[in-house]
């Protein structure tokens, strides 16, 4: 049932000539147990930041929702320490 | 008992003695409440992440403390009154904690090793300011001392 939903789209972006781009991504911290999130570690909290330094969604990092629950969290402390910015610099 | 960690920011320019000043009533709200001191991280001057009461750099602190929870609203209180403090976070770190004992010698060996690695990380950056002071010295001398990447992780520990 849900492959059925899933691929249809795909099907339909193929036959417009674009590329279809389905990998299955799997939560990275659910993958490597050894990284936890932690709000004082700003360097890996930034490898979820895009470059205007928005949180990167779910749908885009592949992350789990219990993951990505925690690493928001962490995140908006890490904003609120200066830690990471909530935005780039304004000139 | 529970266990917190609070996390503050001191300003860059406050003196060795007021930073004390600051841990040490932090310290004695603890004791008063008959919570346990666990141990304090200094994370050393870091670059904020942006502009705070015009300020480009913080001292920042980590301390650990078990106690009821009643310690915790006292110290913001403090930390709010406190015109040096840039910020500060205080997060539950372990809801229930039931061996007091046995955190409190374990909470030492991490400072303990906290400290190993701060001594670490200082001489690292000695070592790089020598370098970069080798390079200016061939090189004409930029505008600002302070110029690094924006999001540089300066003070992070970088083997």
């Amino acid at each position: 049932m849900v492959d059925v939903i899933a691929k249809r789209p795909a099907k339909k972006r193929r036959r417009a000539g674009r590329k279809m781009f389905s990998r299955h991504k799997v939560c990275r911290f659910c993958a490597d147990k050894e990284i936890d999130i932690d709000y004082k570690d700003a360097k890996t909290l930034r490898i979820f930041l895009t470059e205007r330094c928005k949180i990167i969604p779910r749908r885009i990092s592949g992350n789990c929702a219990r993951h990505q629950r925690r690493l928001t969290t962490a995140i908006k402390r890490a904003r609120h320490l200066a830690l990471v910015p909530y935005t780039t610099a304004h000139v | 008992m529970r266990e917190y960690e609070f996390v503050y920011v001191i300003q860059p320019d406050a003196t060795p003695e007021r930073e004390a000043e600051i841990h040490q009533r932090i310290d004695q709200v603890v004791t008063d409440q008959k919570g346990r001191f666990l141990l304090r991280d200094d994370w050393g001057k870091r670059r904020l992440a942006y502009e705070i009461k015009k300020f480009q750099k913080g001292h920042y602190f980590q301390v650990n403390f078990l106690g009821s929870g009643k310690e915790v609203g006292e110290i913001e209180r403090l930390m709010r009154i406190d015109a040096d403090i840039l910020r500060y976070l205080s997060v539950l770190a372990n809801e229930e904690v039931s061996d007091v004992e046995t955190r409190v010698v374990e909470a030492a060996k991490q400072a303990a090793e906290q400290a190993q690695r701060r001594a670490e990380r200082e001489a690292e950056r000695a070592a790089r300011e020598e370098r970069e002071k080798e390079r200016e010295r061939g090189l004409p001398v930029g505008d600002d001392d302070d110029e690094e990447p924006r999001f540089r992780a300066d003070d992070e520990d970088e083997e």
